[in-house]
């Protein structure tokens, strides 16, 4: 029988599974509608034509629509209006700039800068061991949870306290009792591949040395510009001289924009108020929060305004975590409301949103104020370029479920104390950022690593910390290393601390680093 | 999906639309089978074929990533083209594709007679609904979630058709046919 037939076969039964009784009817059935596919043959020549057409068409809306972020954020008009009330219009002559900043010549000079991703293809395994030990050996990884490994007192920054001593009655602070919150998966878990995709950020442009050299020949009387050599732009700042305007930075370099407001051009009346009854006033109450959808348009229109290209980018989600928190207040009335509110674009890569490494989505995120119902300032703006290897993943259910019971990545858990479960709803395929320290190049890279990310089906009032998605990373090193390392647990000191000590300490900080 | 496929669509959306080519290549098969299999006639599917790259081409901007996949997006385009181009014959009847017209005389002459009565014989008697979907599945090898995309169902609405659909159509297969069939294995 033909895989194609057997593949139909064994989904219909899926589907039906009565339907396997009448195999040899479904069999031949299946056969007869194979075999009676129209044998649809194109014509090559027509193939041909069409896409000549194609792309003739294409080249022409090309040439039509060249306006990407930058040219259309830096369009003349606008340029020159932040030119208008900004120090550089003391300095530049209007027919300078017009010529520097034409969109046309924008156009040239910064061709790298977009903020759309790009991928670049490299061998297998290309970033290295993504264990963040990179000699890491599950043995030596495993010996860190070894009982003498976790005596160990912590030392050096500031200096430790020694468990010696004697012990006074008169402590510090009590330590809290640590409740475990166990993350409980007990659903399917389908579709795991062996070997996915890793993506490693790369850097963004070096600057823009035509740029540079133009604005060079600008006579500023106090330095000549133009004696710079080998020059490049890498940052410049434009500010919006008006009521609520934005300050806005572009660093070439590393390939990011930022917008803020300009502070100096917004009124806020409550950074006036001097005494309590005047704060409280102003003072944000439930009631003024708008709905999630009003905070979206209003991010949305700054969006459109500010022509951010989303089109990478996933729905809007507004962080409103501060909800939870306020469900769960013990006293409500005391409970302070943001006063502004993010609402983030996730970054989709292989159609799949990114996610921080708390499970929050992550992207282009725009600050919405709540009182004044306008944004404050966009970020993440930042260039996306990645170079993407295949890696090693795991399709351990046991495992992935067992990682996701402990909280995920930068989950809080021991294998002690009284515990608390808590579920997990179904799980969503996504990519969670990753930061590894590169020894080589003595500096941290950020990696989009294949997750899957597990919303909490329910928080309980009660708990005393808890998280609103679990993160599982499925590269196997990572995925291995962080099930055996001993995790960051909040244990209270072996032996109380006394004042006295703590005094000691302070006169003679080398006495009191142990070992 | 793919993610070169992915990357193309990403470009051609920064506004490098020359890659729209891989796009081109990778669907102009598909679409176009989907499109005569609907309508058995060579030129009137090449000249539907066209606009459904032209249209998309177009409309690419507005393709969201995030919401469904690219496959899904360019199929709908090209039913949608398809069910305009019968309502442009002004039939009266209830049309949505070709095998419901065939008892009446049709302007766009059907040149693959014995192929659409061959599919008649199977497909005809059940409800277009459960025709498109059987035809999407087995003919055009496409996924349910694509399927639901493109007849805008949910997934398991699609599945639960098709076995509906493959359950009737078994019970009418004529017996002579499962004979033929059995004294062949």
């Amino acid at each position: 029988m033909k895989s194609e037939i057997k593949n139909l076969l064994a989904e219909l039964y899926e589907i039906d599974p009565k339907l396997k009784s009448h195999e040899k009817k479904l069999i031949v059935l299946i056969e007869e509608l194979l075999s009676s596919r129209p044998a649809a043959q194109i014509d090559e020549a027509f193939k041909r034509q069409l896409r000549k057409e194609v792309l003739a068409k294409a080249k022409k809306l090309s040439a039509d629509t060249q306006e990407n972020f930058i040219t259309k954020f830096m369009n003349f008009n606008k340029l020159q209006y932040a030119l208008g009330g900004g120090l550089i219009a003391l300095i530049i002559a209007i027919p300078l700039a017009r010529s520097l900043f034409s969109p046309k010549n924008i156009n040239e000079q910064l061709p790298q800068l977009s903020f759309l991703p790009t991928f670049n293809t490299v061998k297998d395994n290309a970033f290295g061991n993504l264990a963040q030990l990179d000699e890491a050996s599950p043995e030596s990884a495993a010996s860190a949870l070894s009982a003498e490994g976790r005596a160990r007192t912590q030392s050096g920054g500031g200096g430790g306290v020694g468990s010696s001593g004697s012990v006074a009655p008169r402590l510090i602070y009590p330590a809290p009792e640590f409740i475990n919150v166990e993350y409980l998966f007990d659903g399917e878990i389908e579709a795991l591949e062996p070997q996915s995709l890793v993506y490693k950020k790369t850097e963004g442009v070096a600057g823009t040395r035509q740029l540079a050299q133009m604005l060079q020949t600008v006579n500023l009387g106090l330095v000549n510009l133009d004696a710079a050599r080998n020059s490049a732009l890498q940052q410049f700042t434009i500010i919006e001289d008006r009521d609520f305007g934005y300050i806005i930075n572009v660093d070439l370099k590393e390939g990011s924009i930022s917008i803020n407001e300009n502070y100096e051009r917004w009124d806020r009346p409550q950074n006036r108020c001097r005494d309590e009854r005047c704060f409280n006033q102003y003072r944000i109450r439930e009631n003024d929060i708008q709905s999630n959808s009003e905070i979206i348009k209003i991010a949305n229109q700054f969006a459109e305004e500010y022509g951010l290209n989303l089109s990478s980018y996933g729905e809007p989600v507004v962080g409103d975590s501060w909800r939870i928190e306020y469900a769960r207040a013990q006293n409500p009335s005391d409970f302070y409301f943001p006063q502004a509110v993010s609402v983030v674009y996730p970054l989709i890569i292989d159609g799949q949103r990114v996610f921080d490494p708390s499970g929050f989505p992550t992207g282009i995120q725009i600050s919405v104020d709540i009182l004044l119902d306008k944004v404050t300032g966009a970020y993440g703006l930042t260039v996306q370029n990645y170079e993407r290897s295949l890696y090693d993943t795991s399709t351990d259910v046991d495992k992935i479920k067992e990682f996701a019971k402990r909280g995920g990545m930068y989950g809080y858990y021991t294998l002690e104390g009284k515990k608390e479960e808590v579920k997990l709803d179904n799980p969503e395929r996504g990519f969670v950022q990753y930061y590894k320290y590169n020894q080589e190049k003595s500096k941290t890279e950020t990696l989009l690593v294949p997750a899957l990310i597990f919303p909490v089906a329910e928080i309980p009032k009660e708990a005393q910390f808890i998280k609103q998605n679990v993160v599982v990373p499925l590269v196997t090193s990572i995925l291995e290393e962080q099930l055996v390392e001993p995790r960051p647990v909040p244990v209270p000191l072996d032996e109380p601390v006394i004042l006295e000590q703590v005094d000691q300490v302070q006169d003679e900080p080398e006495a009191a680093v142990e070992e | 999906m793919e993610t070169s496929e992915l990357q193309a669509i990403q470009e051609c959306q920064q506004g490098k639309l020359d890659s729209f080519g891989a796009l081109y290549d990778l669907y102009i098969k598909k679409i176009y089978n989907f499109i005569y299999y609907k309508t058995l006639h060579k030129e009137t599917a090449e000249d539907l074929t066209s606009k459904t790259f032209i249209k998309a081409l177009d409309k690419i901007g507005t393709f969201k990533i995030d919401q469904g996949t690219f496959s899904a997006w360019i199929y709908q385009i090209a039913r949608n083209n398809v069910i305009d181009y019968y309502r442009s014959q002004k039939q009266e009847i209830d049309i949505e594709d070709v095998w419901d017209l065939s008892a009446k005389p049709f302007k766009a002459e059907v040149e693959a007679k014995m192929e659409l009565e061959k599919v008649q014989k199977y497909i005809q008697g059940i409800p277009s609904e459960q025709r498109e979907i059987i035809i999407l599945r087995v003919w055009e090898g496409l996924s349910y979630k694509e399927i639901a995309d493109i007849v805008g169902k949910n997934e398991n609405n699609c599945k639960v058709i098709y076995s509906r659909a493959m359950s009737k159509l078994r019970q009418q297969m004529p017996l002579s046919l499962l004979l033929i069939f059995l004294l062949n294995v």
